[in-house]
């Protein structure tokens, strides 16, 4: 039966907590650093979901945000690209909805059911845009979150999904807009996921031949997760299924991500056999049952290091997210825009950070070259440096340097294996940086000028929990 | 291969004072350093045959067209040079090529840079390269050594603070020479604690560890030995002119130290062997090197084998670089204080170098100097320009 092979999270660094500096909630919750957005996070998860996976297998690609970059344009085809999938993939945008994770789901399985694809990768992300001092800011965190699909569900298999469609206005954003808008609370409540859910719910329950106290986990992503009990006599399951996952304790809604968040936590501790809810609310809702498989036993899904370190001010999160205006730490010229035709002809080496190897003398270099540096041969082979980890050369901490986070932190680093990069360091503590420190890639929107977001990789300290 | 020296003269050469000039434009600077250097060699304008012009930042004039509008030349050939901070010393190269080739007999070399105008903190930098998909670093200058510096502490297991004050004394004594010549931009005296003190620009690089952006021009006018020698003033000789650029070896080689820089050590080695020098730390009367910053002159003494690798640190402390040192190094106070307009640096060192073998210092005076070096350095580590020039008396 169809299923889950593999999921992979990515949480942001930063953190706004109480102990922020001006900070006017009593929250808290994990801020995207200003170079990232949906889709870097929702890259950084498809890595981690990837690892040991063929990825020239991948057949589709979907990328659910309700926060994507573009209007116009495929977040997934960009994220193909970075996740160097073959050129023939599937890639779609599921964009929209903070329920679009469950949609997607259903048609991963279609397409898999269909024999139209055998592996499919669903990759969210958000990066949701709140208005400063919102409840809306109070409560969601930025977040990545990716799971593939696949004929035989190794680790859960799908039992089946249930839908309720409904075009309330409860949180949207409109196009041209800066920033989301809500409506009443309780109007929200009493008429939106406490209404939605059971009938999605119901609709599964219809499709599946299951009762309400089959499953022994609820994974079940609101906007509210304090109203979870609520919904949860709502929905008639057991009482102690209700999955106590502590996320969102700590940090809030991870938007499209939460369903997988919530999912990952489950399968942490489900037994082979177990029967697991996975319900979502956003333009009504989704219901899905899961069965852990007797694959989760030798591959449990690895929770992500939870290293987090606090913004220094609420004055800062908001230069990272543009929503303030401020005067550059220096007088410096504007960034110019990239050239679009140079950024096509170098996709491959700047968005899947694909260098070469010299079949000479057998060196990895990055950028690729025509001549060896070493042995100045002209035969070459890919080599991607995205994976691998690295160790600190040398830096300088760029105090003037164009960055809404001060010092900019410009480095040399040697590749494992060999190779050296002169980069950009993010998620770092300039203060604790030491020449030889272990570090790995991370993709990032390095800037974004004229109009042109440009993607690209930079290198982090090594986040281990 | 042929060689250069003692085929080229220097009979004039001119250099405006170097500083935020707010009340002058390229047009002025032009003019005043040529014509310093037309009176030092006794001509006019009639005499050139040939000009080579160095300016890196093009103000929408990457042509030849400035220096003939400046001075009104008559039509003549004048050949733009752009090589980062070599730009000076390239086009004195090329003019010196021209004058050996037996094409011309006079030509004038003149290098401006007007950057004050810019309003801009340093110099225009931005991610890279322009048209391109820009995904490398911005890397101003003092990042570019700033990376320099955190390696070489590291290499030779200084502490912060250990490097930090090596680093100030090499601030302290151009600072010291800056002081006494007339044209210098800054011209004040500062101590290490000044230094260990002053904000950070670049870490682990402070303001003191960085040359000013300066506005200026300086000139030279050369000519063949034979009719120096017919002009009856005094003239100084090139013995010796090197020119390297790398290959981005440091951005791509995991093999490479970024204790040194072999642009510096190439370009050296190529003009001490037409120099036929030997051992420069005995043989060079005095040096002016692109000390960009103080971990460039730093580096920049063992590259050009003033010291052992590892071992400036001792030199620095043992004050051999001072002006009655065994070999002083920037005796006008180097780009640290007499300032840094790109395209006329390389063209102010020799300036200075020039004086002081005439025995006519405008500023702290090296005793009978017989042989000087002048030294550029621009780019970035791993793709860097460098030039190396020597100068003798005719003795």
């Amino acid at each position: 039966m169809p299923g889950v092979l593999s999921i992979g999270t990515y949480l942001p660094y930063y953190r706004l907590s109480p102990a922020t500096l001006g900070w006017p909630h009593r929250t808290s919750r994990l801020l995207a650093s200003y170079d990232q957005d949906s889709l870097t996070l929702a890259l950084e998860a498809s890595r981690r979901c990837l690892v040991g996976f063929d990825r020239a297998k991948v057949d589709a690609v979907l990328f659910v945000s309700s926060s994507p970059p573009f209007i116009e344009k495929l977040s997934s085809s960009i994220l193909a690209a970075g996740l160097r999938l073959k050129s023939d993939v599937l890639a779609l945008d599921v964009t929209g909805s903070l329920g679009g994770f469950g949609r997607a789901l259903s048609l991963g399985l279609g397409l898999i059911e269909s024999n139209r694809a055998a592996y499919v990768l669903i990759a969210t992300g958000d990066k949701r845009r709140t208005k400063p001092l919102s409840q809306l800011e109070a409560t969601n965190s930025d977040a990545g979150a990716a799971v593939l699909l696949g004929p035989t569900g190794e680790i859960a298999s799908v039992l089946g999904e249930g839908f309720f469609s409904s075009p309330i206005l409860d949180a949207w954003q409109l196009a041209g807009e800066p920033y989301l808008r809500d409506t009443e609370e309780r109007f929200v409540q009493e008429q939106g996921y406490t209404s939605a859910l059971p009938r999605a719910l119901d609709n599964l329950l219809k499709k599946t031949g299951l009762t309400n106290e089959a499953f022994s986990y609820a994974c079940i992503a609101t906007p509210e997760p304090r109203r979870l009990p609520l919904a949860i006599k709502t929905l008639k399951l057991k009482a102690d299924s209700l999955l106590d996952e502590g996320l969102s304790r700590s940090f809030g809604f991870f938007g499209s991500s939460m369903p997988l968040f919530l999912l990952h936590e489950a399968l942490l501790r489900a037994s082979p056999g177990d029967l697991l809810l996975l319900a979502g609310y956003g333009d009504g809702a989704f219901a899905i049952a899961l069965k852990a498989a007797d694959g989760l036993l030798g591959s449990r899904p690895k929770p992500f290091p939870r290293v987090f370190k606090d913004v220094p001010s609420y004055t800062d999160a908001l230069k990272w997210q543009g929503a303030m205006e401020y005067s550059p730490q220096a007088r410096r010229p504007p960034i110019d825009p990239p050239s679009p035709i140079a950024m096509y002809r170098e996709s491959e080496q700047n968005l899947a950070l694909v260098g070469v190897r010299c079949k000479a003398c057998g060196y990895p270099q990055y950028p690729p070259q025509r001549l060896c540096t070493r042995c100045r041969g002209m035969d070459f082979e890919k080599e991607p440096f995205a994976d691998k980890r690295a160790q600190l050369f040398t830096y300088a901490l760029d105090t003037l340097g164009p960055t809404p986070e001060p010092p900019l932190i410009v480095c040399f680093i040697d590749f494992e294996g060999g190779g050296r990069m002169q980069c950009l360091m993010s998620d770092a503590d300039p203060k604790a940086l030491k020449v030889g420190m272990p570090l790995e890639m991370s993709f990032r929107r390095l800037f974004s000028a004229g109009g042109i977001p440009n993607y690209f990789w930079k290198c982090t300290p090594l986040r281990e929990g | 291969m042929g060689g250069i020296k003692d085929r080229i003269a220097i009979v004039g050469m001119g250099c405006t004072k170097f500083g935020e000039h707010w009340d002058k434009g390229l047009e002025d600077l032009i003019v005043e350093a040529a014509l310093e250097a037309f009176s030092d060699a006794g001509m006019q304008a009639a005499d050139i045959e040939a000009a080579w012009f160095g300016m890196q930042y093009a103000i929408g004039t990457a042509r030849g067209t400035p220096l003939a509008h400046a001075l009104k030349l008559d039509y003549l050939p004048i050949t733009r040079v752009e090589n980062a901070c070599c730009t000076g010393t390239d086009a004195f190269r090329n003019a010196c090529f021209g004058v050996a080739s037996g094409m011309y007999e006079t030509a004038l070399v003149v290098g401006v840079e007007k950057i004050k105008d810019s309003g801009l903190s340093g110099l225009p930098v931005s991610y890279a390269p322009i048209w391109g998909s820009r995904v490398e670093p911005p890397v101003p200058a003092p990042v570019q050594f700033a990376l320099a510096a955190t390696r070489y502490f590291s290499h030779y297991g200084l502490s912060y603070e250990e490097g930090k004050r090596l680093l100030a004394k090499i601030a302290v004594k151009n600072h010291k020479n800056g002081l006494k010549h007339p044209k210098a931009h800054l011209r004040r005296e500062i101590t290490v604690e000044d230094a260990l003190k002053a904000p950070i620009v670049a870490w682990p690089l402070g303001l003191y560890d960085c040359c000013p952006v300066s506005d200026g021009a300086a000139a030279a006018i050369i000519t063949t030995p034979e009719r120096a020698r017919r002009l009856s003033r005094p003239f100084t000789l090139v013995k010796g002119l090197g020119l390297a650029c790398g290959a981005r070896q440091a951005l791509l080689d995991d093999a490479y130290d970024m204790v040194h820089f072999e642009e510096s050590v190439r370009a050296a080695k190529q003009a001490y062997s037409q120099a036929g020098i030997k051992n420069p730390r005995e043989e060079l009367s005095l040096a002016v090197v692109h000390d960009c910053f103080t971990i460039t002159e730093l580096i920049i003494y063992e590259d050009l084998g003033f010291s052992r690798r590892g071992k400036a640190k001792e030199d620095i402390e043992a004050g051999f670089f001072d002006i009655d040192g065994g070999l002083p190094v920037n005796t006008d106070g180097g780009l640290k204080c007499f300032g840094h307009p790109i395209g006329a640096s390389g063209l102010r060192m020799l300036y200075e170098v020039h004086n002081q073998l005439l025995g006519r210092p405008l500023g702290l005076g090296v005793k009978n100097a017989k042989l000087g070096l002048t030294h550029n350095l621009g780019g970035h580590p791993g793709h860097f320009t460098c030039a190396v020039c020597i100068l003798g008396r005719e003795d």
